[in-house]
C-alpha cells in the first residue's frame, strides 16, 4: 500500500510547479557550497604551503649569513644571526600551520576568523604580531556561502516549503476523506508521503555534497571516510528532523497557512534565534576580560621586571661600536651579555602578566563550557557544531592548534635559553638544526568524541519529533473540514 | 474611510494572541538585547578610557631614554565606539580592537573578538539592529500576507466596497493599521530601551557623540522608510496573489532573499570580483618594499652605505658628524619616510579594494533593503568598515608624528655624534615625550557618513517609492472575487 501511496505522490511531486524551480536551484546552490568551501580549501593549502616556505627560505638565509660570516665577510652588528638571543628572538621566526583536514570543504566554520599560521619566535605568542588572514570584515560578519550555511539555513526552509501542508492541504481540497475512504490509515499516507520528499530532498542533499566533497580531492585515507560517512548520518538526522517537526505540526489539523507559519516561526526560533540568544547567555554569564586589559598586563608587567633589575643597555651599545670597529670577538660576548639581560627580564614580565592571562583563558572555557552544554537546544546549533567538528574547522580545533602551538613556542624558547645564557655562539649546523613545527593533526578518537554526543542528540531529536508526530496522528479527526 | 479601516485593522490585530505573544517576545528581546549591550558597553569604555590614561602616562613617564628607543615602546591606541554601537554592533566582532603604534611598522588592528568567541557567534549577534532588520519585517509580513488576499477568500472585500468604501481607503486604512500598530509596540520599547541604556551607559565622551542626535534621527528616518517597505510591498504582494498562500509564499521567499540569501551572495561575488591578497603576501610585499629603505641600523647595508654616500655628497663634507643635522636621525626619518609610501600603496590599495567590495555589495541593495539599511545603520552607529579604517588612519597619522617627533630630535641634538653614540648614548626626557599629544579619535560627523552613504539611502527611498507607486497602481486594479 505505501509503494501505491508512495508512486502516487511521486507523481504529484512531478507536477508541482514549485519544485521545478526549488530543485535545480537547491542543486545549485550545494554546487556553489561545495565549489566555495573548495576554493577556500585549496587556498588555505597553498597558503600554508607558502607561509612554512617563508620561515625555511629565512633560516636557510640566516644560516648561508652565517657561513659567510666565519669565511670572514664584513656585517654589521644587527646582521649577525650566530648571536643566539638575537637569532632566537628577532631574526629566525617559525610559521607555525595549521593544514586544512581531509574534509575542510564541507564547513569553513572558524577557519576564516582564525589565521591559519602563527609565527613563532621568542617573543612571548600574545605579543607576537597577528597574522590573521586578509578579509573585509563586512564579508566575515556576513559569513560565508559554504556547504554548511546551505544545509544548516536553506535545507530546512526547502522542506518546510515541500511539506507544511502535506496533510492539509489534501483537507483544504476535500480529496482527503476519499483517500482515507480508502484500506489506509493516515500514518501510512504520511509515511508515503514522507518517504518521496525525503528521498529527494534528504536524497539529493547527501549525494550532492558529497560528491562534490569527494570530487574535491577529500582525502579518505586519513580518518576522511568515517568523518564523511558521520557527515551524510548528520545531514539524514537534520532533515529528518524538519520531516518529523512537519509531520507533527501537520497532525494537528490546522490549516496549511498556520502550518507554514508554525514552522517557519520555530525555524526563526531554532536556526536565528537560539544561538543569538545562548551566545548572549555565554557572554554575559561568563563576560571575558578585555583584550585591553590583557595588553595594558602585559606592559605593566614588563615596566615592572625593568624597574626592578634595569637591563645594562649600555652592554648591547658598546657591543655594536666595537663591531663597527671589526672587534668581531668582544661584540659577540657583549651582546650575549645584553641578551642574558633582556631575555630573563621579559620573562619577569611575562611571569607578572600571567595570572591575567590565565583568568582569560579559564573564563574562556568556561564561556566554551557553557555553550557547550547549552547547544543541545537547538538541532541548528547542533548540526553547524557537527559540521564544524568534522571539517576540522571548529573552534576546539583550533584551540587545539593553539594549545599546540604553545607547546612548540616552549620548545623554541627551551631550545635556546642555554645558548643564549651561556653565550657561545650558534655556527650554521645549528642554524640549520632550528627546532621545526610539525602539526599533528587531533587523533580521529578525539574529534569523534566531540562528534557523537551531537550526533546522538540530533538523532534523538528526531525520533521525539517522529514519535511525538505520530502519536498525535492516532487523534487525526478523519472527517472533512 | 481610512481611519476607520485603520481603527478596525488596529482592534482585530490586537485582539489575536498570537500577535501579542509575538510582539511581546520581540519587545523582551529588545530590551534584553540593549540593556545587556548597555552594561556591557558601559565597562568597555571604562576599561577603555583608563587604559588610554594609563597609556598616555606610560608615555610621558617612560623617563630618559634614546628617542627612537621610546619610538619603539609606542603607544597602544584602542578603538572606541559610540553608543550607538549597542543598538547596532555592526563589523564590532570583526574588526580589530587595539592597534601598537610604533617606530617602522603600520600595525594592523589586533584582537577581533570574534576570535575569542563560540562558534555560536556566526550565527549573529541578538541586538536592536537585527530585531529590527530581520525580526520586525517577518512580523510585518505575518501581520499583512493575508490582509487583502485573506478579505477576497472570505468573501468580505465585495461586502466592503458595496458599502461604500474606496479600494484605495481601504488598502491604505490598512497600511495605516498596521503602521499604527508596530508603532505602539515599537516607539515605546525603543524609548524605554533607549532611557534604559542611558542611564546604564551615563554620561560618554563628547568625541563619541559627534552629531550624535542628528545620526539617531537619521537612523530612525532609515528603519522608518525600511519598515515601511515591508508593509508597502507585503500588501501589494497580499493583493495581487491568486491566494493568501502564494502571498506568503512569495513573501516568505522576499524575507530569504532579502536578510539570509543575497547578502551571503553579494559578499562571495564582491570578494571574487576584487579579490584581496593574502596576509602573507601583503606582508611579504610590505618587507619587500621596506627592504629598499636605507637600514638606518645596519651601517654595512649596501643601501645605508649608499643613503650616507648621498648625504655626505649633497651636504659636501666628508664625514657624517660634518652634518648639519645629527646622520642617525636623517637616516631613521628617510626610512620612515620610505616605509610610508610602502605602506600607503599596500595599505591603500587594499582599503581601496575593500571599498569597491562594499560599492558592490551596496549596489545589490537595489535587490535587497536589508543590505542598504545594514550600511545606513552600521554607518551611523560608527561600526561600519569606514569607521575602522579611519581609525587605522588615525592611528597611523599619529604614528608617524610620533616617529617625527623622536627623529627630530635626535635630528636636532645629535649632530657631530658618531651613529653609535647617536643611536645608544643619547638620551631626551620629558620634554620630548610632551611634544607628542595625546591620542584622540573623532567619531565622523553626520555629513561624512552620508557622503559615503547616498548610495544604501537612494536605495531605500526607491524602494519606499517604487513599493508606494506599485501599491497604488494595483489598489486601482485590485480583484474583488477570488
Amino acid at each position: 500500500m505505501i509503494t501505491q501511496i508512495m508512486k502516487h505522490e511521486w507523481r504529484l511531486l512531478l507536477r508541482d510547479r514549485l519544485l521545478f524551480i526549488a530543485i535545480p536551484v537547491y542543486a545549485l546552490l550545494l554546487a556553489y557550497g561545495v565549489y566555495n568551501g573548495d576554493a577556500w580549501r585549496q587556498f588555505l593549502t597553498t597558503n600554508v604551503a607558502a607561509a612554512t616556505a617563508t620561515a625555511d627560505d629565512n633560516i636557510g638565509k640566516l644560516a648561508e649569513k652565517a657561513e659567510r660570516i666565519e669565511r670572514g665577510e664584513p656585517y654589521g652588528a644587527y646582521e649577525d644571526p650566530r648571536i643566539p638571543g638575537r637569532f632566537a628572538r628577532t631574526m629566525a621566526f617559525e610559521m607555525a600551520v595549521k593544514p586544512p583536514g581531509p574534509t575542510s570543504a564541507i564547513a569553513i566554520g572558524q577557519s576564516d576568523v582564525h589565521p591559519s599560521y602563527l609565527l613563532v619566535q621568542w617573543r612571548a605568542m600574545f605579543n607576537q604580531s597577528n597574522t590573521d588572514e586578509v578579509e573585509n570584515p563586512v564579508n566575515l560578519a556576513v559569513g560565508r556561502f559554504d556547504l554548511s550555511f546551505v544545509l544548516i539555513y536553506l535545507y530546512p526552509l526547502l522542506i518546510i516549503a515541500l511539506s507544511f501542508n502535506m496533510l492539509s492541504s489534501e483537507r483544504e481540497g476535500g480529496t482527503q476523506v476519499l483517500m482515507l475512504s480508502q484500506p489506509v490509515s493516515v500514518g501510512q499516507f504520511v509515511v508515503g508521503k514522507v518517504t518521496v520528499r525525503g528521498l529527494v530532498i534528504i536524497g539529493m542533499a547527501v549525494t550532492l555534497s558529497l560528491l562534490g566533497v569527494m570530487a574535491s580531492g577529500a582525502e579518505l585515507a586519513d580518518g576522511g571516510l568515517w568523518r564523511l560517512g558521520a557527515w551524510g548520518l548528520a545531514i539524514i538526522a537534520y532533515g529528518g528532523f524538519w520531516f518529523g517537526l512537519s509531520v507533527l505540526v501537520n497532525a494537528f489539523a490546522g490549516k496549511s497557512s498556520t502550518n507554514a507559519m508554525v514552522l517557519m516561526g520555530t525555524w526563526l526560533v531554532l536556526v536565528l534565534l537560539a544561538p543569538a540568544v545562548l551566545n548572549l547567555v555565554a557572554k554575559s554569564t561568563y563576560p571575558l576580560p578585555s583584550r585591553i586589559e590583557l595588553v595594558q598586563a602585559a606592559r605593566r608587567g614588563y615596566d615592572a621586571a625593568k624597574r626592578e633589575a634595569p637591563p645594562s643597555a649600555q652592554a648591547g651599545g658598546a657591543a655594536a661600536e666595537l663591531a663597527s670597529r671589526g672587534g668581531e670577538d668582544v661584540m659577540l660576548a657583549e651582546l650575549n651579555t645584553a641578551f642574558k639581560d633582556v631575555i630573563p627580564l621579559e620573562m619577569r614580565g611575562e611571569a607578572a602578566a600571567a595570572p591575567m592571562f590565565k583568568r582569560f583563558d579559564e573564563q574562556r572555557d568556561r564561556q566554551h563550557g557553557l555553550i557547550d552544554r547549552l547547544k543541545y537546544v537547538s538541532p541548528a546549533i547542533l548540526a553547524a557544531d557537527v559540521m564544524g567538528e568534522l571539517a576540522d574547522t571548529s573552534t576546539a580545533s583550533y584551540r587545539a592548534f593553539s594549545h599546540q602551538v604553545g607547546a612548540y613556542h616552549a620548545r623554541w624558547r627551551d631550545h635556546f635559553f642555554d645558548r643564549i645564557m651561556a653565550g657561545p655562539v650558534l655556527g650554521a649546523a645549528d642554524i640549520r638544526a632550528t627546532p621545526r613545527f610539525n602539526f599533528v593533526p587531533e587523533e580521529d578518537g578525539v574529534v569523534a568524541a566531540r562528534v557523537v554526543p551531537g550526533l546522538a542528540a540530533l538523532l534523538g531529536f528526531v525520533l521525539a519529533v517522529f514519535a511525538a508526530g505520530f502519536g498525535k496522528l492516532r487523534q487525526y479527526p478523519a472527517a472533512a473540514r | 474611510m481610512i481611519w476607520h479601516v485603520a481603527r478596525k485593522e488596529l482592534t482585530e490585530i490586537t485582539r489575536d494572541g498570537r500577535f501579542l505573544w509575538s510582539a511581546f517576545i520581540i519587545i523582551v528581546l529588545l530590551l534584553t538585547s540593549l540593556g545587556v549591550a548597555a552594561s556591557r558597553y558601559g565597562e568597555d569604555r571604562a576599561l577603555r578610557e583608563a587604559a588610554t590614561r594609563e597609556v598616555r602616562s606610560q608615555w610621558l613617564n617612560q623617563g630618559v631614554k634614546g628617542p627612537h628607543s621610546a619610538a619603539h615602546y609606542g603607544v597602544y591606541a584602542f578603538k572606541p565606539s559610540t553608543p550607538l554601537a549597542l543598538f547596532d554592533p555592526g563589523l564590532n566582532d570583526y574588526t580589530g580592537t587595539v592597534t601598537m603604534l610604533e617606530a617602522h611598522k603600520e600595525n594592523q588592528a589586533s584582537y577581533k573578538p570574534a576570535q575569542d568567541a563560540t562558534s555560536l557567534q556566526r550565527f549573529g549577534d541578538l541586538s536592536g539592529a537585527m530585531i529590527l532588520q530581520l525580526l520586525i519585517p517577518l512580523l510585518i509580513i505575518l501581520l499583512c500576507f493575508g490582509m487583502i488576499s485573506g478579505e477576497r477568500e472570505e468573501g468580505t472585500l465585495r461586502q466592503l466596497l458595496s458599502v461604500g468604501a474606496k479600494r484605495s481607503d481601504l488598502v491604505w486604512g490598512k497600511a495605516v493599521g498596521v503602521a499604527v500598530t508596530l508603532g505602539l509596540v515599537l516607539v515605546p520599547s525603543v524609548l524605554v530601551g533607549a532611557v534604559l541604556s542611558g542611564l546604564i551607559v551615563g554620561e560618554s565622551d563628547p568625541h563619541d557623540m559627534i552629531d550624535f542626535p542628528a545620526k539617531v534621527a537619521v537612523l530612525a528616518g532609515g528603519y522608518l522608510a525600511y519598515l515601511a517597505i515591508f508593509v508597502v510591498v507585503s500588501l501589494t504582494v497580499s493583493i495581487m496573489a491568486k491566494s493568501s498562500r502564494t502571498a506568503l509564499t512569495i513573501l516568505l521567499g522576499f524575507w530569504i532573499l532579502n536578510g539570509l540569501l543575497l547578502p551571503r551572495a553579494a559578499a562571495d561575488v564582491s570578494r571574487q570580483l576584487y579579490p584581496t591578497p593574502s596576509a602573507l603576501e601583503l606582508s611579504q610585499a610590505i618587507r619587500v618594499g621596506r627592504d629598499r629603505g636605507p637600514h638606518p641600523h645596519e651601517p654595512n647595508h649596501p643601501n645605508h652605505i649608499a643613503f650616507r654616500e648621498k648625504l655626505l655628497a649633497t651636504y659636501k663634507v666628508e664625514r657624517i658628524e660634518d652634518l648639519p643635522y645629527g646622520f642617525f636621525g636623517l637616516a631613521l626619518e628617510a626610512d620612515e619616510t620610505h616605509g610610508f609610501k610602502v605602506f600607503d600603496r599596500h595599505v591603500g590599495e587594499l582599503n581601496r579594494r575593500y571599498a569597491m567590495q562594499n560599492r558592490f555589495q551596496q549596489a545589490i541593495g537595489v535587490l535587497s533593503p536589508f543590505i542598504a539599511v545594514r550600511s545606513l545603520s552600521s554607518a551611523l552607529a560608527g561600526t561600519d568598515v569606514d569607521f575602522a579604517n579611519q581609525f587605522a588612519a588615525a592611528g597611523e597619522a599619529y604614528r608617524r608624528n610620533l616617529v617625527k617627533v623622536t627623529n627630530d630630535d635626535l635630528k636636532r641634538n645629535t649632530v657631530g655624534w658618531t651613529t653609535f653614540d647617536a643611536e645608544w648614548r643619547y638620551k631626551a626626557g620629558d620634554d620630548v615625550w610632551k611634544r607628542v599629544p595625546a591620542f584622540d579619535f573623532d567619531a565622523p560627523p553626520l555629513g561624512d557618513i552620508l557622503a559615503r552613504n547616498w548610495l544604501p539611502i537612494a536605495v531605500l527611498a526607491a524602494w519606499l517609492f517604487g513599493g508606494v507607486v506599485a501599491l497604488l497602481s494595483v489598489s486601482r486594479r485590485m480583484k474583488i472575487d477570488v
